[in-house]
């Protein structure tokens, strides 16, 4: 009986030391700021995503809808220059008659200041315009867009189309 | 009787002496004085079976103290045996210690699923890693679309150095229509990376988002088109360098997108 019991203290303390060092390999991993980098970095692309889905997305019949989404998923620069001709951009958009939705292929950060709160993405949007009464049409664009972090999480904060010849 | 006895024993002839009495008494005396003889001849061989049995000794000795060391280990163990006896059964601590083991075992298998699982995208978070795949992306891309009907063969080499597998296929099956034209239009083709940026980085795996740009000049008559194009490149770790094994064009024509499958 006195050998089982020797053993059963030997396995105990190799278990005990398996766990200790796992469980110390799993803290650390997890607070690495190699992995709050990366998430950090997921989270700033997920919410690009979104932004730029939601700025391309819209509808002439719910244009007061649109123009407030906008302004919500935007901050600083963009948010500021949204508010200033909101009016004159409605009509716009109104006038336009047509129904535009948009679709995120494939994007990446290309930049990410963590301590900042600044990121930069780069975006391939595909997006289905249909007129009102008219054939609808399809393109793939290209996008480059600044964000940046606020309390509300990541917010889009500039925006623009990557022409040929920039 | 012990003359009759002794008369059986072989002893050496008496010489053809009579048989007298006088004569046989001296015989018989003789006799034990032969009979002694052997006696001393044995005498060695008894110190001789007396070394072994010596060496046989030592043996016991030590067997002695091994008995006693066992009879110690009985002594030490009958009362340890007997102390939980008295409260509660013997095989409790070992049992009790098994499940503890067992639970920490469990927990620790748990903690290194997790600890293993955490294993994160290295895409920026490993900024040498990242800037180097980019930066090797981009010279790839620009320099084997890029194209000069007076240099061919830099073009060549530099599609054969920087893709690899698939991409190779897919690379000719772009660009084969061009090389076709551009002997006789006097082509020039400049490909220019606006944009790019590393989307995942790992296990010596990356795939990287390309914007481009290309300005393609005929100088036959100088005319000149462009176009973009956004790319989505595989790379691989090949020895230090990134090499592109896989491309898949956004906005391709129909035509392109089954060339590119077909690789």
């Amino acid at each position: 009986m006195r050998i089982f019991t020797v053993l059963a203290v030997v396995l105990a303390v190799l278990t005990f030391g398996y766990a200790a060092y796992f469980g110390v390999a799993w803290y650390s991993a997890s607070h690495s700021s190699e992995s709050s980098f990366a998430a950090t970095r997921d989270d700033a692309l997920r919410s690009g995503q979104v932004g730029i889905t939601n700025f391309l997305t819209l509808d002439y019949k719910k244009v007061d809808e649109d123009l407030q989404r906008w302004l919500n998923s935007s901050t600083g620069e963009l948010r500021a220059e949204i508010d200033k001709d909101k009016d004159s951009r409605k009509k716009q958009l109104v006038d336009a008659k047509s129904v535009t939705s948009s679709k995120v292929l494939d994007s990446a950060i290309t930049e990410l200041d963590d301590r900042a709160g600044t990121a930069s993405m780069i975006a391939v949007v595909e997006s289905t315009v249909t007129p009102d009464n008219g054939q609808k049409v399809t393109k793939i664009n290209r996008y480059l867009t600044k964000l940046t972090r606020t309390d509300d999480g990541w917010k889009l904060s500039q925006l623009g189309p990557l022409r040929a010849g920039v | 009787m012990p003359p009759s006895r002794r008369r059986p024993i072989p002893t050496p002839p008496s010489g053809g002496r009579p048989k007298v009495a006088g004569l046989h008494r001296r015989a018989a005396s003789d006799e034990p004085a032969e009979v002694a003889a052997p006696e001393v001849v044995q005498e060695p061989e008894a110190e001789e079976l007396k070394a072994p049995t010596a060496v046989e000794w030592t043996p016991p000795a030590a067997k002695k103290a091994a008995p006693k060391k066992a009879a110690a280990d009985e002594a030490a163990a009958e009362p340890v045996a007997d102390e939980p006896a008295a409260s509660r059964p013997a095989w409790i601590l070992p049992v009790a210690l098994l499940v503890v083991a067992a639970l920490l075992g469990g927990l620790g298998t748990f903690f290194l699923v997790k600890s293993r699982s955490v294993a994160y995208d290295a895409a920026l978070v490993d900024s040498a890693t990242t800037s180097a795949v980019n930066g090797q992306v981009r010279e790839a891309v620009e320099k084997s679309f890029s194209y000069n009907f007076a240099d061919v063969e830099s073009t060549e080499k530099a599609a054969r150095e920087l893709l690899t597998g698939k991409a190779l296929c897919q690379y000719n099956a772009v660009f084969g229509p061009v090389k076709e034209v551009a002997p006789q239009q006097k082509l020039v083709v400049t490909v220019r990376v606006v944009s790019s940026a590393v989307s995942s980085l790992k296990d010596g795996r990356a795939t990287v988002l390309v914007f481009a740009d290309q300005v393609t000049t005929r100088t036959t008559d100088n005319q000149t088109g462009g176009g973009t194009a956004m790319l989505r490149v595989s790379a691989i770790d090949d020895g230090g360098r990134w090499k592109i094994d896989n491309m898949e064009m956004f906005g391709a024509t129909s035509d392109q997108t089954r060339q590119l499958q077909g690789c």
